[in-house]
């Protein structure tokens, strides 16, 4: 039970990591497509 | 090897020694909880590196406003902020995660949680500012002043297991711990900062690019 939440915690943590390095991947997209976005 | 894949190389070994370090720390709980302690290294480093990141954002703000017309360090001070505001994210969700199984509930409305949810939103804002605000000198002084004043909260989230009566508190002003506990703890401290400077020298980059195509 307790792995559970010491595993869903470190998950988080690279699900966070993972999405803003695609975010910033997309804004990179963005520039080069000429327009800067929010 | 280029530089910047250095510090990505240097990031990501640090990381992922921490997590063996994490992995073969014994637990410092016998009973329930003895997993989710483990939580703790990675909580408590992105606490850390969150008051990190929000006071280089206001150092970099108090820069721009010095040197007004530098974008370099509007845009340094907003990335901190931003990066910083992923890790203090972390912290909010880790939290219940840890304390369900040690507290027994997800979450309370005691004076450490209290003050660092009023610092995640009042960062937030600041990401909803840079989002609406179109023109760049306006916006970059305002998230310069704005990083300043939220920076304040930083010794109040800190003090705040001081302030109010013990018997309201959840949180040890002071934790004790083993040596065993204080390398994991060190280590995973040492690879969220790098990471966060990774991250923030990537997200600089990104901001200047943005103002300068806009």
């Amino acid at each position: 039970m307790n792995e559970g939440y010491f595993a869903a915690a470190y998950f988080v943590f690279w699900v966070i990591f993972f999405v803003y390095l695609i975010f910033l991947h997309w804004k990179l997209l963005q520039i080069e497509k000429g327009g800067g976005g929010p | 090897m280029k530089p910047v894949a250095v510090v990505w190389m240097t990031a990501a070994v640090l990381v992922l020694t921490s997590l063996w370090f994490i992995h073969s720390a014994p637990p410092a709980q016998a009973e329930a909880g003895a997993m989710a302690q483990k939580i703790f290294y990675f909580h408590v480093g992105s606490a850390w590196t969150a008051f990190l990141a929000f006071m280089i954002a206001a150092g970099y703000g108090m820069g721009y406003l010095v040197a007004e017309g530098k974008p370099g360090r509007a845009a340094r001070c907003y990335a901190a902020i931003e990066v910083g505001f992923l890790f203090c994210t972390f912290v909010i969700v880790s939290g219940p995660m840890w304390a369900k199984p040690v507290w027994g509930v997800w979450w309370r409305w005691e004076p450490r949680l209290t003050t660092f949810l009023i610092l995640w939103a009042t960062y937030a804002v600041c990401l909803l500012v840079r989002a609406t605000m179109d023109r760049p000198p306006v916006r970059d002084r305002v998230i310069a002043v704005y990083s300043i004043l939220a920076a304040v909260e930083i010794p109040v989230v800190l003090a705040s297991v001081y302030f109010w009566r013990p018997e309201a508190q959840f949180h040890p002003p002071r934790i004790e711990l083993a040596a065993a506990f204080g390398l994991p703890l060190r280590w995973s401290m040492a690879a969220l900062t790098v990471l966060f400077f990774t991250l923030w020298q990537l997200r600089s980059g990104v901001c200047l690019l943005e103002d300068r195509v806009r």
